[in-house]
C-alpha cells in the first residue's frame, strides 16, 4: 500500500522519522560505509528542511529527499577521490585494511562494491526503491535510456559477482544446484 | 567460491533484485534519526539567500580592491602602457 505523502513544510518531523531509514539506506548502498552514510542521511535531511519551502508538489516527497541524498552522496564520493590526489592530505577519511573490509561483507556488498558510485544509485533506486526508470531519470536529471543502460550493466557486473560467490554467502543458496 | 546453479546460467535479475532486497533490508542506521541534531545542524549556518549575498559581497570587494590596486601600481591590462614603436616615435 503506497504510503500517503506528508507535506515537507508543515509535517518535516514525521516525514524525518519515516524516511530517515529509506534515505539511510540508499546511502549506504551508494558509500557503502556505515559511518559516512549515516552522516550524509542525516545531512540530507538537513539540507532538504532548509530547503522545505522550495518543495513543488509535482514530484513525490520521497523521490525529492532522495534526489537531495544521491547528490550529496555522488559528491562525497567525488570529493574524496579527489582529495586522494592533493599533494597536503586534506582530507581525513576512515582508514580501513581493504581486506579486512572486504571480509566483512556481505556477497551482495561485495558485488555492489564492484559498481561505479552512478550504478549503485540506479540500483538502489529501481530495484530496493521501487522507482520506475523515469522517476529515476527525472530524480538524476538523466536520459530514460541512460538509466536503462546502467541499470543493464549493473544487473550484468552483479550477476557475475554473485555467481563466482564468496565465503559467508547465504542468499542464493535455494538456487545452488545439490551436485 | 564457485557457486553452480541449476540451470548453468547464473542467477537471473529477479534473483539479484530478491537478494538485494534481502540484504538492503538488513541495513539499519547505529544512529538516528537523531531531530535534536537536525535542528542544530540546520541552525549552523545562516540561510542560502544570505549565504549568496555576503559571497557576492565579498567577490565584489576582491575584484575592486584587485583593480584600484593594479591601477595604483600601474599593472595588468588597465595599465597606461605605452608600446614600444609609440615610445620610439616620441
Amino acid at each position: 500500500m503506497p504510503r500517503p505523502d506528508l507535506d515537507p513544510v508543515t509535517q518535516f518531523r514525521e516525514l524525518y522519522e519515516r524516511d530517515y531509514v529509506a534515505v539511510f539506506r540508499t546511502v549506504y548502498a551508494i558509500v557503502l560505509d556505515r559511518g559516512e552514510a549515516e552522516d550524509l542521511a542525516q545531512e540530507s535531511f538537513v539540507r532538504a528542511y532548509r530547503a522545505r519551502h522550495t518543495y513543488q508538489p509535482s514530484a513525490p516527497v520521497g523521490a525529492w529527499l532522495h534526489r537531495i541524498a544521491v547528490n550529496l552522496a555522488l559528491s562525497h564520493l567525488r570529493r574524496r577521490k579527489l582529495s586522494r590526489f592533493l599533494p597536503v592530505r586534506l582530507y581525513t577519511g576512515p582508514e580501513r585494511d581493504p581486506h579486512e573490509q572486504s571480509d566483512a561483507r556481505s556477497l551482495v556488498e561485495q558485488a555492489l562494491a564492484e559498481l561505479t558510485p552512478k550504478l549503485r544509485a540506479v540500483v538502489a533506486l529501481h530495484y530496493y526503491q521501487g522507482y520506475t526508470r523515469e522517476e529515476i531519470a527525472s530524480l538524476l536529471g538523466i536520459p530514460s535510456g541512460t538509466v536503462a543502460s546502467r541499470m543493464a550493466k549493473a544487473m550484468l557486473i552483479m550477476r557475475r559477482r554473485l555467481e563466482s560467490g564468496g565465503p559467508g554467502d547465504q542468499l542464493l543458496e535455494p538456487a545452488r544446484s545439490r551436485s | 567460491m564457485k557457486v553452480n546453479f541449476a540451470d548453468g546460467k547464473g542467477p537471473g535479475d529477479d534473483m539479484v533484485a530478491r537478494a538485494l532486497k534481502t540484504e538492503m533490508d538488513r541495513w539499519r542506521p547505529g544512529r538516528g534519526p537523531d531531530w535534536t541534531d537536525l535542528l542544530w545542524r540546520a541552525s549552523r549556518l545562516p540561510p542560502r539567500p544570505v549565504v549568496l549575498a555576503l559571497s557576492s559581497a565579498v567577490l565584489v570587494m576582491v575584484l575592486l580592491t584587485a583593480v584600484v590596486f593594479m591601477t595604483t601600481v600601474d599593472v595588468g591590462p588597465l595599465a597606461n602602457n605605452l608600446s614600444a614603436p609609440a615610445q620610439l616615435g616620441r
